[in-house]
């Protein structure tokens, strides 16, 4: 009985075990610091011999060339009608801070990337996030200047075109090269071509527009010539800045499927360097600067892409200054941008990008109760946009009258949106054959106005605007079923042309090409010309303006595109988005242009740098 | 069939002196339900699932955009209308004619037990009343559905205001709260995310609905997608148990395995993709819980049915030639419901509990179809902007509605439990 | 015994086939599977040729068609995958090859992954919740049943019982909802975070901070999953000490003088315990599935995130995969609940 082990001592004995664990691991722990301290040390009379020997901490430009003369920029036609530029040095962004006073190179740049990419090899990769990896290794032939919107040599030191030969010929400069000091030459050029053309390669949006391309011939070392099979509006675009350049020596390969199989194989000429080793996965990506980088030195030392996915926990993480920029949600932009507090860190930045797409509601107009245009007139003049555009989303949207945003060029600006009538609407009906029947429901031909809105599930955005839609069109006479949609589903049918109606966005570009959603070749199949819409006229300005090489005919043509669009409605163009950002308030020289933030503009002054 | 109804019974007649007097004993569920009567938790908990039944049935009068009555004035005088009852839809109408059965039917069963003294003829009588009564519900559900068109009703509380305000109309008597589960506030006056104020008791949701209206609304979705769910779910689990429980054997093996694999599945899979093949149909979605809840019931069937079989009356009606559909269903079935009972109740739960959080996903019922979790939905992100006040009363009324049922479960096992019931 | 857990385990094949051939089925009757959403973003505007090639090449990437086209048939397809999937191959386990399955769960098409990889990921998370919180549901039920049973009848027992069952009856999308918007929003008492599991930047942190900051992340979580396990534990512990209670031995113990203290916590209460040992073994098909409705809320990427995220993109080898690896488990599960009811209770037997 005496000697009997009992509960009692079992948990004294567990007790004392947990006591002596705890006090090893703590003197673990305590060893740890010192090594920590240790190296912080070593650190600190590391920077004190670096500061004693007058080190600068920042450095020049590759061009300086001879003392105050600036190098000169070629931009002539030539005899073809074509143009001929040339830039003898790299072109810098037209904010270059390297000038400024306070100007410091150093510190990191920690930026939220919305979800982790599956690939970031270059051309397979597969959505927006690995592309945005991407951007700072990678380059191009040619660039878009972010204010005058003109394009400019950048890998070529010059560029021209021959409208009659439909032929592009680029030279490439003189001391350029890859990250590895390998210079970029004419077989690189060629190597990349044929690879994004090479069948079975999983990159089939780029090819189907490389498809445009008859050729890519090395002429000499530094020359290539590139043609197309028929004239494009976008053919410097697609030739020049469609493929980026990447290193034959490093990315050769035997077999396709093994190309395809690379998730994370990107080595290219850009000013930053992309290590497999530090793609933490799930966690982050890290960039570091190339220092062999043959143009302008950029100014942070690394580019560190976290993967949040949770807009709160990004919020969080960033008013934490956990990461330094951040893409705020609608609700989350209107309640920080207005306070004090907040903006005495951070700045805060609202702006129209040209490519910031915009959202529609389509009707299959292979439906009788959409075939006439009365109709889909009055449907429109029944929706109230701009009340959603206030009250649903929340004035970070604008008003937009065909595909084209407000601010580019190939948007037509005289047409006036569809005014918010629906008296004018249910007279409109009325004509069109509409009459009320004893169901309290507009009725034609025997047939009941009844249709379904197929839109995007789990989207509370997408699910207001639609059951606004639905009240609206329940007071004339209409009844609308919302259908809210699983993606992949929502994507089947659309290919499959089994819908009423359905709500979506697309997105946009500096001027785009309406063929695939527009002309009535892309309506067969599985094109994306899902409504169903097709007017010979409006095929035939798509295809002469995609022809037309000369800027200023080629407006013209769109903007009749645009006004028969508007005519038509065969969509209701509902809103474009304005784009938000939050960024750091220590980041300078930040202000967005017509495109978007520019990253390249960038630096933070020496005192306030965070990182080392 | 109609033997109890048609053919004479025996009635207790004060001209005859009773021979002796005549003590009827009381039976099993006699017995249970004033074991579960007693405890007034038991009760409340029936009351409140009643009150919700109630609503259910009864929400278009109490919460419409159309007023009882309403006056026009028109060339020939004033006409009086009654938009309310006319924009009844055919479910509304449905749900009326099946509560008139239940009252009818309830009257029946208690005019029965007091007239009817034999008891065998009693049930007889009680189960033929049933069956017609259901049947000429169906019957007129039926043609309910089939004749009446579904009209849309462009008149909502704003724009009567507006008729009254002008003078166009007069008169009007709206229900206590007079507005429909759809109706937006005009969007350009922002009235969205209200607090509760004298307009909106519960104050408004993200696009200027009311609150209170999609609360009383949902109680259709909920009452719905509980009581069908486990209808379907009781359906197919007694039958694949009664089986597996009397036959034993090979049918028990290939049972078992069956049961073992819808246990295996994950069920959330399952339900998201069928509501993706599809759609959210709100049957769908009853019929989808009810495939992926019935284990449960076929498994305590079976264990009843396999201690059933042994029992001497199984042997003497097979012996008589009994067809086997009247044995199980019959003569068995009654003796195994004690178990089904509690589950099922606690099933109807379950069955709630299951649809809140498929709705509260984003997977659930089609919008504008309002239902609690749809409507925790609405409030808002928790972790941004969070309207408290929006995400307070649906959530409450999931909770005292799975308690009740809950709370009711609990009290029927113990009420029909031999052992509590001995002790005490 | 040795017979009888040999008939099962032979006896979870077919339900195995059979769960996993149901789940392929319905996999590939269902819409949205091949339209290319799971390898590109789906909504982009292409041709026609791009689109079709787009959904030829993840057809054939997910077993449905064969190199020229052709639609492969929905038996052969089953097998093909069944025979990736478990193999029959060689160990090599100090030098000898012993023949014996494997089994290889295939690749993910949205993470392009090794399903292995995704799981062991994600596995730790999904158990160190459900672990954390089944302790603590123990920890207070058993107490709690114990009481009720010793106060039958009593205020506390009845009081117990409406406690516990009106915790279980809360609806967890509430409870969750108005914990992180009472709790961990910024307008109101931001004591808690309201997403993910780690505060960022952890590359700086000490071990110890690290496990500090990752309890700190899980609190809302296991307070949401630990509130509705009381009931049903507390009954059962309540049942069998009401059992126990009333044997020889328990009334031969009150008969000598013992205290009612004394009686429950040394003798009835490690009997009583055996029954509660079983139901733990229960609880592991709830660590693989986790809770979908909780890993939403909080943004915590664990196994039902996973499933959930897996059937939303049709990523079909993920949630078959997942369908495999959790009816094998939930099967094993019964099998050890009821290999340890009988090595518990000497009365029950098998054969």
């Amino acid at each position: 009985m005496n000697n009997r082990f009992t509960f009692k001592d079992a948990v004294f004995a567990f007790i004392l075990i947990l006591v002596l664990g705890a006090v090893i691991w703590a003197s673990a722990q305590f060893s740890r610091q010192e090594h920590r301290l240790n190296d912080v040390r070593t650190e600190l009379s590391k920077l004190n011999v670096l500061l004693a020997s007058g080190v600068r901490t920042y450095s020049t430009t590759q061009a300086e060339g001879v003392q105050g003369v600036k190098p000169v920029n070629i931009r002539r036609k030539n005899e073809q009608g074509g143009e001929y530029v040339f830039y003898p040095e790299a072109p810098t962004t037209p904010r270059d801070p390297h000038g400024f006073p306070d100007y410091a190179s150093g510190d990191w740049i920690v930026q939220n990337l919305g979800s982790e990419p599956a690939v970031v090899t270059p051309y397979i990769d597969k959505d927006a996030y690995g592309n945005e990896v991407q951007r700072p290794v990678l380059e191009t032939l040619i660039t878009r200047n972010p204010e005058t919107l003109l394009y400019e040599p950048y890998l070529a030191e010059s560029y021209e075109t021959f409208p009659k030969e439909l032929r592009y010929r680029f030279v490439l400069r003189k001391n350029i090269w890859f990250s590895d000091r390998t210079p970029i030459t004419a077989d690189d050029v060629v190597f990349s071509f044929t690879t994004v053309m090479t069948p079975g390669i999983e990159a089939d949006s780029l090819q189907s527009y490389l498809k445009k391309i008859e050729y890519v011939k090395k002429i000499d070392d530094r020359t290539i010539d590139i043609k197309l099979h028929e004239p494009y509006f976008q053919g410097l675009e697609v030739t020049g800045q469609f493929f980026e350049i990447i290193p034959q020596h490093l990315y050769a390969f035997k077999d396709v499927k093994e190309y395809n199989a690379r998730t994370d194989h990107l080595i290219g000429s850009g000013p930053y360097l992309f290590d497999p080793k530090k793609w933490e996965k799930g966690q982050q990506i890290t960039l570091v600067r190339n220092e062999n980088y043959w143009g302008t030195r950029p100014s942070f030392d690394r580019i560190v892409y976290r993967f949040i996915s949770n807009s709160q926990a990004a919020l969080q993480a960033f008013q934490n200054e956990e990461i330094d920029g951040v893409t705020p949600q609608p609700d989350q932009f209107i309640k920080f941008s207005s306070d004090p507090e907040f903006l005495k860190k951070f700045k805060v930045f609202k702006y129209q990008r040209p490519n910031a797409g915009y959202r529609y509601i389509g009707w299959n107009l292979r439906k009788p109760i959409f075939k006439d245009k009365i109709t889909r007139q009055a449907l429109t003049m029944l929706i109230d946009r701009r009340a959603i555009i206030h009250t649903i989303e929340k004035d970070l949207s604008s008003e937009i009258t065909g595909p084209f945003s407000p601010i580019v060029p190939q948007n037509d600006k005289s047409i006036q949106p569809w005014p918010y009538d629906p008296e004018g609407a249910r007279k409109k009906l009325t004509d069109a054959g509409w009459k009320l029947n004893s169901n309290d429901v507009l009725e034609r031909d025997g047939v009941e106005f009844r249709f379904s809105l197929m839109i995007p599930a789990q989207s509370s955005n997408y699910e207001q605007i639609a059951s606004y839609v639905k009240e609206q069109f329940k007071k004339v006479g209409i009844d609308v079923r919302i259908l809210p949609t699983e993606f992949s589903v929502l994507v089947d049918k659309l290919n499959n042309r089994d819908f009423d109606a359905s709500m979506l966005r697309w997105t946009g570009s500096i001027e785009g090409d309406p063929y695939q959603i527009w002309h009535s070749n892309s309506a067969k199949d599985k094109g994306s010309n899902a409504i169903g819409f097709a007017n010979a006229e409006a095929d035939k300005l798509i295809e002469d303006a995609r022809k037309e090489l000369d800027e200023e005919k080629r407006m013209v043509l769109w903007h009749k595109f645009h006004q028969i669009l508007n005519e038509e409605q065969p969509y209701v163009f509902l809103h474009t988005s304005l784009s938000t950002s939050f960024l750091n308030g220590r980041i300078k020289n930040a202000e967005p242009y017509l495109v978007g933030v520019n990253r390249d503009d960038w630096y933070v002054p020496s005192l306030q740098q965070k990182y080392r | 069939m109609f033997s109890g109804v048609l053919k004479p019974v025996m009635i207790a007649d004060p001209a005859t002196p009773a021979l002796e007097p005549r003590t009827e004993g009381v039976s099993f569920w006699q017995v249970a339900g004033r074991a579960f009567s007693r405890r007034w938790l038991n009760l409340i908990a029936c009351g409140h699932i009643a009150c919700i039944a109630l609503l259910a049935v009864f929400v278009p009068f109490i919460a419409n955009g159309h007023p009882y009555t309403i006056v026009y004035p028109t060339k020939a005088g004033h006409v009086r209308h009654w938009p309310l009852f006319a924009t009844l839809s055919a479910l509304d109408l449905c749900l009326l004619v099946i509560f008139a059965g239940a009252v009818a039917f309830a009257f029946f069963y208690r005019r029965f037990g007091r007239t009817i003294v034999d008891r065998e003829d009693r049930s007889a009588a009680r189960c033929e009343t049933l069956f017609i009564i259901m049947g000429i519900v169906m019957l007129i559900s039926g043609a309910l559905f089939y004749f009446h068109g579904s009209p849309l009703n462009p008149n909502d509380y704003r724009s009567y205001e507006a008729m009254i305000k002008e003078g166009r109309a007069s008169g009007a008597l709206f229900p206590p709260v007079h507005w429909s589960s759809s109706e937006q506030e005009p969007l350009i006056a922002n009235r969205t995310f209200e607090f509760p104020s004298a307009d909106h008791w519960l104050g408004t949701d993200g696009i200027g609905r009311d609150a209170l209206s999609r609360l009383l609304w949902s109680t259709r979705v909920v009452m719905g997608i509980g009581f069908v769910a486990e209808a379907i779910v009781l359906i197919i689990g007694i039958t694949i148990g009664a089986m597996m429980g009397y036959f034993a054997s090979k049918v028990d093996l290939l049972g078992m395995r069956l049961v073992e694999i819808f246990e295996a599945v994950p069920t959330f899979i399952l339900i998201l993709i069928f509501v993706a093949t599809y759609g959210r149909n709100i049957f769908m979605i009853m019929v989808i819980l009810g495939l992926t809840g019935w284990t449960g019931v076929a498994r305590f069937t079976r264990a009843e049915f396999l201690k059933l079989r042994k029992l001497d009356y199984v042997h003497a009606a097979i012996a008589t030639g009994l067809p086997l559909r009247r044995l199980l269903f019959r003569h068995m079935l009654p003796n195994a419901l004690t178990p089904i009972i509690v589950t099922a109740t606690f099933g109807i739960a379950g069955a709630i509990m299951s649809e809140s959080g498929l709705s509260f996903l984003g997977v659930g019922v089609e919008p504008p179809t309002p239902s609690w979790g749809a409507l925790l939905n609405e409030a808002g992100n928790p972790a941004e902007t969070f309207r408290w006040w929006l995400a307070i009363a649906p959530g409450f009324m999931i909770f005292l509605t799975v308690f009740s049922y809950n709370i009711i479960g609990e009290g029927l096992r113990d009420a029909i439990d031999p052992r509590t019931n001995r002790v005490r | 015994m040795l017979t009888y857990i040999l008939r099962r385990i032979f006896l979870m094949i077919p339900t195995l086939i059979g769960m996993t051939l149901m789940l392929f089925m319905v996999l590939r009757f269902a819409p949205g599977v091949a339209s290319g959403s799971a390898l590109s973003s789906g909504g982009e505007m292409q041709s026609s040729e791009a689109r079709n090639e787009e959904i030829r090449r993840a057809k054939e990437r997910l077993g449905m068609v064969d190199k020229n086209g052709a639609a492969i048939p929905m038996w052969k397809q089953y097998f093909v995958w069944l025979g990736k999937t478990v193999k029959i191959d060689t160990y090599s386990v100090s030098g000898v090859n012993i023949p014996g399955p494997v089994v290889d769960l295939g690749t993910s098409v949205k993470y392009r992954k090794p399903i292995v990889e995704l799981i062991k990921e994600r596995l730790p998370v999904t158990i160190s919740i459900n672990i954390i919180a089944t302790v603590i549901v123990y920890m207070i039920a058993i107490p709690g049943g114990m009481l009720s049973a010793a106060r039958r009848g009593a205020t506390f027992d009845h009081a117990w019982s409406f406690f516990t069952i009106s915790l279980y009856s809360l609806p967890v999308i509430w409870i969750g909802s108005m914990a992180i918007g009472f709790l961990a929003n910024r307008d109101y008492l931001a004591w808690f975070p309201a997403a993910g599991l780690h505060v960022t930047d952890t590359t700086s942190h000490t071990f110890f901070e690290y496990a500090m900051d990752y309890l700190w992340h899980l609190a809302l979580p296991i307070l949401v999953s630990t509130y509705g396990g009381f009931a049903y534990l507390s009954k059962q512990m309540r049942a069998s000490m009401l059992d126990n209670l009333e044997l020889d031995y328990a009334r031969t113990a009150r008969a000598k003088g013992l205290s009612g203290f004394v009686i429950a916590t040394r003798h009835v209460f490690r009997n009583s315990l055996l029954p509660l040992i079983t139901i733990a073994a229960g609880i592991i098909p709830g660590l693989l599935g986790g809770s979908v409705i909780i890993e939403t809320m909080f943004s915590i990427k664990g196994m039902g995130e996973l499933t959930y995220q897996a059937t939303l993109g049709r990523d079909l080898p993920v949630i078959q995969a997942t369908g495999l690896v959790s009816g094998a488990i939930v099967l094993i599960s019964y099998l050890i609940t009821d290999i340890c009811y009988a090595i518990a209770d000497p009365r029950v037997s098998y054969d």
